[in-house]
């Protein structure tokens, strides 16, 4: 089987059994693989309402397609349950180099069933798999656990998942860490941490052979010159996802202060550009095959800080934990990113509890005994970084935090709910979707809740050529090439919610094929994979396979009990207008969203009543099967 | 010759792809000419470690073939796969660990500058490697 593997591997960690699977020809033609395949797992494996920290969920890891060669930045891996922050769909993308070994040790995709009775890892060495005692490191921290393991072993090739005393403690939003990357969302590490998994360690020989070799290399070659002459793409090495502040400050789509304004007058502190200027940034660094190396690796060298050192910190990281608190002072921002990463959480979550909570306290819903004598005023960065390690720990008011926005409000009742900024029970990606309607619809309605990683929607800025191109192709004409307008927004949606599940089938990272360039578009997608796989695909039918993925993603959450009153977005921003800059005045209202959804529902063939899929819809994408399983539990929805 | 400006690389790895791909038409870091090591004293550094063609030559010091060789008119390491019986020693004499055995073949491997049209070079978008010619 060219590019794949060829077998799945699946751990049983209450019987301890194992057993290996083929990879069927059927998952690969409906679902090419990552993503796709995984979320066709978890509909199989699933049993529907299901405890996501119970034994009955899954955790699965899924390789990109085309992980494992040299494809522009396709080392990108899927890690898929039932999530414990909404108990709908979950799907956390890492980047890294963790899927490709996967592969090089003989599988596609690994099925973590079941809850071991004590701490264990795994060990996965050339399709020798084994379950081994981790009683040792359960309470260590992600670096010193891989420092462990990198110890133990003597080999720098190692490739280790793990989680933090996060996971461990089964902080609803704990991350699962892979070197410097993390998948963060939605608390895929306290479902790993529930099972008593401590990491797994993969290390492979078997290489990657793929079908068409010269005409591989030459598609490749093809996309990673059109990339390095695109110059967004130059500056996204230079200064990384964090060199976005600028200008999003700038435009005034900077959320601060939860949500409550979108600019910050100190916002440079705490950008990509800074770190570069103030030498902050150590190095930057490459995902598998990743010329683009948007990733950093930051240091303090001086000051009370001194010896931090960390991945990232990514926008979404300063956004959450400095700007959204309050905090520009750019040290306390790196500690706070480097203890969420040692702990093992996500630090958009993490910031965004933390945010709340200051803003709870400012309104007086939450008294200085409740937060343990902590002041949670704004901006302080000390304060930030001591209920990180509440959080992580469990400790006095972190116990509260650690469940979420949701949950914490629900326990701290009156308005505190208004200021929750989640849908679904997963907290809010740092846009400010008030004033970009595409954008709000796809936080809407993305089955994992309102996260950017998804469906972000660039080309609806219509800030480049490219982006306005593809805009007239969906939409057919550029007029609706702008952010405010809510027209045509289910259909720009719907194309970038296929798009993404296509580049997450085939790992590749959505800055090469969406991102403001759109250069390796999906007819240079399908040629990767045709070439590499020998499975001959077109680009519709490779946008088809991500409508495949997008559907079984919505019927999972379906068959969970998620309805139309699901896709929604925080109160905040269908009621509290943005307060300064050109976009001053605007919300995302309800009924402005409920015309988004409208169309949204009806150009997926979905009943714009419940938001669930006809079964003629399910049938047009051979998904027979999940049409029978919802038909049986009545949530087909009638004519 | 290949010049290597490590502070440059990010660790991708796209390097050792082009290479394995260039040698074995597949994809696995064990059989590509060139690898990528982290920095053990500078934390979040990479070095790419190839043959640099060095004047000493301590790879064939103990070759006992005498496969390797200096080609005269490129100036370049060479080494003969025919006479080369796999035994090693140019691995471990290099202070860079260099060459590679290629295990199916059962012979050692050097970096032979693709002929003058390095693949990895193509697939550094970085930047780190460089042709010099």
């Amino acid at each position: 089987m060219f590019t794949y593997s060829g077998k799945l591997l699946h751990i049983d960690l209450s019987k301890e059994n194992i057993w290996e699977e083929t990879l069927s020809q059927e998952y690969v033609n409906k679902f090419i693989g990552g993503r796709g395949i995984n979320a066709a797992l978890l509909w199989k494996w699933i049993t529907p309402e299901s405890d996501p920290l119970g034994k009955k969920n899954v955790l699965i890891f899924g390789a990109g397609a085309l992980s494992g060669t040299f494809a522009p930045s396709s080392g990108r891996t899927t890690v898929t349950c039932k999530g414990p922050a909404t108990n709908f769909y979950l799907k956390s993308s890492v980047g890294g180099h963790w899927g490709p070994e996967l592969k090089f040790a003989g599988y596609d995709n690994l099925i973590v069933h079941g809850m071991a009775k004590r701490p264990v890892y795994l060990w996965i060495k050339d399709n020798k798999v084994e379950i081994k005692d981790a009683s040792n490191l359960w309470g260590k921290d992600v670096q010193d656990t891989e420092k462990y393991f990198y110890e133990q072993f003597g080999n720098e090739r190692l490739e280790i998942a793990c989680i933090g005393p996060g996971g461990e403690n089964q902080v609803k939003f704990a991350s699962i860490m892979i070197g410097h990357n993390t998948a963060g969302r939605g608390g895929v590490g306290a479902v790993m941490g529930s099972k008593m998994l401590k990491a797994i360690v993969v290390q492979g020989k078997q290489p990657i052979r793929i079908f068409d070799a010269e005409k591989f290399c030459k598609v490749v070659l093809k996309a990673i010159k059109a990339l390095g002459e695109f110059p967004g793409r130059k500056g996204l090495s230079l200064y990384g996802t964090a060199g976005l502040v600028p200008i999003r400050n700038e435009m005034h789509l900077f959320p601060t202060k939860n949500f409550q304004e979108d600019y910050l007058e100190e916002a440079y502190q705490i950008s990509g550009q800074y770190l570069s200027e103030k030498g902050f940034l150590i190095n930057r660094f490459g995902c598998s095959a990743c010329g683009t190396s948007c990733h950093r690796f930051t240091s303090i060298e001086k000051g009370k800080y001194k010896g931090t050192k960390s991945g990232g910190p990514e926008y979404e990281t300063v956004a959450s934990l400095g700007a959204g608190c309050g905090v520009t002072e750019t040290e306390a921002v790196l500690k706070a990113n480097d203890l969420c990463n040692r702990y093992g959480l996500d630090t958009i979550s993490t910031g965004s509890v933390i945010q709340w909570a200051m803003e709870c306290r400012e309104k007086e819903l939450l008294s200085e005994k409740e937060t343990g004598g902590l002041d949670l005023s704004w901006g302080d960065g000390e304060v930030v970084i001591e209920l990180i390690r509440k959080i992580a720990l469990r400790q006095g008011i972190g116990d509260l935090l650690a469940e979420g926005v949701k949950r914490a409000a629900e326990q701290i009742g009156k308005d505190s709910w208004r200021w929750a900024i989640h849908v679904k029970g997963l907290e809010q990606s740092r846009a400010e979707v008030r004033a970009r309607k595409g954008y709000a619809l796809a936080l809407a309605v993305n089955p994992r809740g309102p996260d950017h990683l998804h469906s972000q929607v660039y080309a609806e800025d219509g800030t480049t050529p490219e982006a306005r191109a593809l805009i007239k192709k969906i939409c057919g004409s550029e007029e609706y090439a702008s952010h405010t307008i809510p027209e045509k927004r289910g259909a720009i949606v719907r194309w970038h919610e296929d798009c993404y599940a296509a580049t997450d089938a085939l790992g590749l990272c959505t800055f090469v094929t969406l991102s403001r360039g759109y250069l390796v578009d999906p007819q240079l997608m399908s040629k990767m994979y045709t070439y590499a796989s020998g499975i001959n695909i077109g680009e519709d039918e490779l946008l088809n396979v991500g409508r495949r993925i997008i559907t079984i993603e919505k019927a999972f959450n379906v068959r969970e009990g998620a309805t139309r009153k699901d896709d929604t977005l925080p109160w905040r921003f269908m009621n509290e207008p943005i307060r300064s800059g050109p976009r001053a005045g605007m919300v995302t209202s309800s009924d402005e969203l409920g015309e988004m959804l409208d169309e949204y529902y009806d150009l997926h063939g979905w009943d714009k009543k419940t938001s669930w899929p006809f079964k003629e819809t399910l049938e047009g994408l051979k998904l027979e099967e999940v049409a029978r399983e919802l038909e049986s539990l009545g949530k087909i929805p009638k004519r | 010759m290949i010049i290597v400006q490590e502070y440059k690389c990010t660790g991708c790895r796209a390097c050792e792809f082009a290479c394995s791909f260039k040698q074995k038409q597949f994809f696995h870091y064990n059989y590509s000419l060139i690898r990528v090591i982290k920095n053990k004293k500078m934390e979040g550094f990479f070095i790419p470690i190839l043959c640099f063609h060095c004047d000493e030559m301590y790879c064939a010091k103990e070759c006992p073939t005498d496969a390797i060789k200096r080609d005269s008119k490129t100036g370049l390491v060479t080494l003969d796969k025919q006479l080369c019986n796999g035994c090693g020693s140019c691995l471990d004499l290099c202070p860079w660990s260099a060459p590679i055995i290629d295990d199916g073949e059962g012979v050692a491997k050097i970096c032979d500058f693709c002929q003058g049209d390095p693949l990895c070079v193509k697939f550094c978008s970085p930047g780190a490697l460089l042709v010099k010619k």
